[in-house]
């Protein structure tokens, strides 16, 4: 069935049946990707996806479900699974839905230009780029990777407040990862690119990135176990700071799991420390005018000059707390139920470059990639012990690559160690940013 | 689920512009998802999932397509759509398909969509009581329930229909203790290919104690010390290391392309002789089994390692064409939403003859590693990580004090020659493992096994 119509027989048949309030959730998405292997296209695929969140309310209690497959007999089960699966919840804290007038930031996600790309120009792209990754240096071994990808999405929330919002985005990217060889010494790396203007991208730039980025790795030396001072990459930080976002959770302070608990308008990080939380970032990937409640989102600093400002909310947590929702409700698509998330997470600028960094740092460590971080890091304790990239910094310059080291500390006990802050900003591709950053005494095993 | 005649002309659209191989793939799956905190139920779901995945190849060429819009029109167009990303003309192929009967191997006794939510709650209050319960220190408990049912249908140009249903039901307990200034955790998260009976096999109290009793010895343990070191590693989930170290080294995704650091090494020793490892998707019941794989082709138990020599690899029928080897059963996906390539299922190594006392025996100082996290690899260089989630020292060949926050951290082809010694208490433990088709149920496994020596990432 056609999707607007399915909506709107939701909607009828859920308002006959007066309940209490409910709401519909609706995303839906298109995709292509193109990958390259050895100067033939590989693999093209191309995707229509959509599905439909519909929560209700019972007693007071929201119940969740969704349906991928949009006919009329899907209708009926939809609700009812949501009724049934609202009278089995037990937690009594008011949950509402949102239908305040409001005015939304208008936010612009969408190139109309994207779709005009021809598959043929984006194939003649990516040959482009591994030849120009192969030709580079006769130490590129392999191409594991050389793929383009563009996608659309949109959302719509409707409810039985009179709430009826639509938003749309679009976005292309390329991504490149080599592998190179010098005798034993085996190193890999990647580069990628997103964007919403085709004429951005620039195989001969991509290439080479990913192809120095992997050379700069070969013929790494082992270093002595011991405590170090470092400089840990910007997207690399922002990786650490993305996978520990979960502790400004409103919901992760009031169940007891963040340790962020009882702490706003204390010092938790050094002075230099603002982190923001930006809705409304102009280029953002996780730009959007409203959060999955449909409530307006907001710019705001969850750490200014070290302090922690506020933790962030959806419409349950903010009641519980009785504030104001900080417009951070977040679903993981269709199927997830309510949650709390940031939308562009980001570590504020400092004023040193990274050259001046190094300079700083003198003699230590600098940190280009954490791996594992869904296991080497307790994103409640805090405590990371990751296998980590790097290279050894001798009088301020970057001298040799290392080889297979870990590197463990305390996210909390960072925060305050951090000692100077450059003016790299960069977001990986979690919509999580930071500038590279100073920190000290990070214990290193090799 | 969808008709057969319809499948024959997605298959004949599939394949007008010269394709050599067309394949659908159709998923119906419905399922719980229940989530208690504070001893209270506080989130509730349930869904279905419904769509349809379209592969055409023309020699290594592969073209994928998926979408959930299941009318007659749409599915044409898409299978249409698809077919234009080849530039050739139709082949003479005649598409015949034929059911396969499969027999059931992994049978269910209470299919969940039987079963009464009430029965899942209460089932999840019981794991959280005995959580809670266990002391005073936790603070915390988190209980996720889920279940699933998932059919699917295979259908190809080469002539397979086939059909399977997969019941998978899971728990997990998430104990968090805390006191003044700290907080650590512990978890277990018992799956099975089984409806709700599994839950009526195991004792799910037992779980919940468990995860509690490794979040309290975290609680005061002091840091992992770090460097190279002899590192002892129990069954069970332990089995991680092969996985991440090994196993994923072993998918033709990577092999078949050369860009694994296991390619081409067939019959070659890679691991020390006492090291034989399989990956078997027909183990009754287990976490990552099924009848058939997602390509239609029945699951089979793969010898990987014999004695240290390396024996074969887990293969599907794109990367297979690639090796001119045959398929493995080893094809998985997340879903219709992607294109299946080779995957693990239920992969351990097998049983040795050493004792825990002849392992500690001899180790000065060394790593006990009770419970493991999860990790990752990669796959080019096989280096790999992975996170012990309850450590002890060992100390002149004892077992002494509880350490937290140790990484283990290697190079998957070097670090199979330095297991040492292994032990005879094979188990399996469950995980999800993700990877370019998406995130998929594996059983990893293993008996308790010593390493000579390996990189520990404490401070």
């Amino acid at each position: 069935m056609e999707t607007k119509l399915f909506i709107n027989k939701v909607f009828e048949v859920a308002k006959n049946m007066n309940l209490e309030e409910f709401e519909i959730y609706f995303v839906a998405s298109e995709n292509e990707t193109i990958k390259v292997f050895k100067g033939d296209v590989d693999t093209y695929s191309s995707s229509q996806n959509m599905g439909i969140s519909f929560r209700t309310k019972v007693d007071g209690k929201m119940g969740y479900s969704y349906t991928e497959s949009l006919e009329e007999e899907d209708i009926l089960p939809l609700i009812e699974r949501a009724l049934s699966n609202g009278k089995v919840i037990e937690n009594l804290d008011v949950i509402e839905t949102y239908g305040d007038k409001s005015e939304y930031k208008k936010i612009d996600s969408f190139n109309p230009n994207l779709d005009q790309i021809s598959v043929e120009d984006k194939i003649n792209f990516l040959l482009k780029l591994e030849k120009t990754a192969f030709e580079l240096d006769s130490r590129v071994k392999s191409v594991n990777y050389c793929m383009l990808g563009s996608g659309a999405g949109e959302n719509i929330i409707k409810n039985s407040k009179g709430l009826d919002l639509y938003h749309k985005g679009n976005s292309i990217y390329a991504y490149i990862a080599v592998v190179v060889q010098d005798g034993e010494s085996i190193k890999n790396d990647s580069a990628y690119i997103v964007t919403r203007n085709f004429s951005h991208m620039d195989p001969v730039k991509l290439a080479t990135d990913a192809v120095n980025k992997a050379l700069n790795k070969l013929n790494s030396i082992s270093i002595e176990s011991k405590t170090y001072n470092v400089i840990i990459q910007n997207d690399t930080f922002a990786d650490l700071l993305g996978s520990m976002s979960g502790i400004f959770s409103a919901e992760a302070v009031q169940k007891g799991v963040s340790k962020l608990k009882g702490k706003i308008n204390e010092l938790i990080a050094n002075p230099l420390v603002t982190i923001v939380d930006n809705p409304h970032l102009k280029d953002g990937y996780g730009s959007s005018p409203f959060d999955a409640e449909g409530v307006p989102t907001q710019c705001k600093n969850l750490i200014e000059n070290g302090i922690l400002k506020t933790y962030i909310h959806n419409l349950k947590t903010a009641k519980k707390d009785n504030v104001k929702t900080t417009g951070n409700a977040s679903k993981g698509g269709y199927k997830g139920t309510m949650g709390i998330s940031t939308f562009n997470l980001y570590l504020e600028n400092g004023k040193t470059s990274f050259e001046d960094l190094l300079g700083k740092l003198d003699n230590g460590i600098l940190i280009t990639g954490f791996s594992g971080l869904h296991s080497g890091l307790n994103s409640i304790s805090g405590d990371f012990s990751l296998a980590t990239e790097g290279f050894l910094v001798e009088n301020g310059k970057i001298t040799k690559s290392l080889n297979q080291i870990t590197a463990a500390g305390n996210f909390f006990e960072l925060l305050k160690d951090i000692e100077c802050i450059g003016n790299d900003l960069k977001f990986n591709l979690s919509s999580v940013g930071s500038p590279s950053i100073l920190v000290k005494n990070i214990s290193v095993s090799s | 689920m969808i008709d057969k005649i319809l499948v024959e002309n997605i298959l004949n659209e599939a394949l007008s512009t010269g394709g050599d191989f067309a394949e659908i793939f159709v998923e119906n799956k419905t399922g719980d998802s229940f989530y208690l905190v504070d001893g209270k139920v506080e989130g509730a779901i349930s869904g279905k999932d419904f769509g349809i995945g379209i592969r055409i190849f023309k020699n290594l060429f592969s073209v994928y397509a998926y979408t959930n819009n299941m009318s007659k029109e749409n599915l044409l167009k898409t299978a249409k759509k698809a077919a234009e990303a080849i530039k050739g003309t139709k082949e003479d192929i005649t598409i015949n398909l034929i059911k396969k009967e499969i027999e059931n191997k992994h049978k269910i006794i209470l299919a969940p969509g039987s079963v009464l939510k009430d029965d899942k709650i209460s089932l999840m209050k019981e794991a959280y009581i005995a959580a809670k319960e266990y002391d005073e220190c936790i603070s915390q408990v988190r209980i996720n329930y889920g279940d699933s049912t998932q059919n699917i249908l295979v259908a190809n140009s080469e002539g397979v229909w086939a059909e399977d249903t997969r019941v998978r039901s899971r728990i997990s307990i998430e104990s968090i203790a805390s006191n003044m200034n700290d907080m650590q955790t512990g978890s277990y998260r018992p799956g099975a290919a089984k409806g709700f009976e599994f839950f009526k096999e195991i004792d799910v109290k037992e779980y919940a104690k468990e995860a509690s009793r490794i979040a309290k010895t975290m609680l005061g343990a002091k840091y992992a010390p770090s460097g190279k070191m002899p590192v002892i590693i129990e069954n069970e989930f332990g089995g991680v290391i092969f996985h991440e170290a090994c196993g994923h080294g072993l998918e033709a995704t990577s092999v078949a392309k050369g860009l694994s650091v296991f390619a081409g090494k067939i019959g070659q020793k890679v691991a020390s002789d006492i090291v034989s490892a399989v990956d078997d998707g027909t183990l009754k019941n287990e976490w990552g089994s099924s009848n058939i794989d997602d390509e239609g082709t029945p699951t089979q138990r793969n010898l990987l390692i014999e004695n240290g020599i390396l024996k074969g690899y887990m293969i599907d029928k794109l990367n297979g064409k690639r090796m001119g080897l045959e398929s493995t059963g080893s094809a998985r996906r997340e879903s219709y939403k992607y294109a299946p390539t080779s995957r693990m299922t239920n992969t351990f190594i097998l049983n040795g003859t050493s004792s825990l006392d002849d392992m500690l025996q001899g180790v000065e100082n060394g790593i006990y590693a009770k419970y493991m996290g999860g990790g990752s690899v990669n796959p080019s260089t096989g280096d790999f990580n992975f996170s012990v989630m309850e450590g002890y020292l060992i100390e002149n060949g004892k077992i002494t004090e509880p350490v937290r926050g140790a990484t283990l951290i290697g190079n998957g082809p070097e670090v199979l020659h330095k297991i040492d010694m292994i032990g005879d208490n094979l188990a399996h433990g469950q995980g999800m493992c993700g990877s370019v088709s998406g995130s998929i149920p594996a059983n990893v496994g293993q008996p308790r096994l010593r390493l000579k020596d390996i990189v520990v990432g404490g401070r």
